[in-house]
């Protein structure tokens, strides 16, 4: 399975689809951004949050509250 | 199979942007990865009239010499740099498996996933991070983000071997 994901993500720099593209983008950008220090503040308040729970949900959800 | 110097040329127009664009986001330098799709187009007009349709798309049969390539420039430059870990280097499925519909299963299947068991496979196998690194970026444990993609494998195994 690991040779096949392998391949298949390399071939996906070829050869682009647009579906694995947005997943990809979607998982990229939210873990290469930088967290605002509202996110920060949550993220220490709340450190069992990511064991449990996606911690991306958590900070859309506090976003919309404000 | 036989081709015209017009459908040389038009493979030429249709795979340049895709085979610079793959070679360039492998090794991040513009120069080389332009001398290196140079170097692939020599290698696909060498070998054009080789290229048999029945056992691979044009599309996988150029990637696969791309790929070639770049193992060849790793190669070349081991002792500067180390072959990155997603980099498939010795495939022998590549017929089977790269196509534009093996793309869409894989796109399926990681949408049946859990976020994370799917952001774990895609920070590994696309965006390369190490365990390591995935575990520090989501905040938990190594043995937890194992368990995780090992749950992932499972239900990818499922889904792209019963296609």
């Amino acid at each position: 399975m690991e040779d096949k994901l392998k391949l298949l993500f390399d071939y996906q720099r070829f050869e682009k689809n647009q579906s694995l593209e947005n997943l990809i983008q979607e998982t990229e950008n939210y873990y290469d951004r930088e967290l605002s220090d509202e996110e920060m503040k949550f993220v220490a308040a709340a450190g069992e949050l990511n064991a449990n729970g996606r911690l991306r949900d958590k900070i859309i959800n506090v976003k919309n509250k404000k | 199979m036989v081709f015209t110097d017009q459908q040389k040329e038009e493979i030429y127009q249709n795979y340049y942007r895709k085979v610079y664009g793959y070679i360039v986001s492998k090794i991040n330098d513009a120069d080389t990865a332009e001398d290196l799709t140079s170097t692939v187009f020599v290698k696909v007009y060498e070998k054009i009239d080789s290229f048999d349709e029945t056992k691979a798309s044009l599309s996988t049969w150029i990637y696969t010499i791309a790929r070639n390539t770049l193992t060849d420039y790793y190669r070349s430059r081991r002792v500067f740099e180390e072959i990155p870990e997603t980099f498939p280097e010795n495939s022998s499925v590549e017929e089977e498996v790269c196509n534009k519909e093996m793309l869409e299963q894989l796109a399926e299947a990681l949408q049946t996933l859990e976020e994370r068991e799917r952001d774990i496979i895609i920070l590994r196998f696309y965006s390369g991070k190490s365990l390591k690194e995935i575990a520090e970026k989501m905040g938990i444990s190594y043995s937890y983000v194992k368990i995780l993609q090992n749950k992932a494998f499972d239900k990818l195994k499922k889904l792209l071997e019963n296609e």
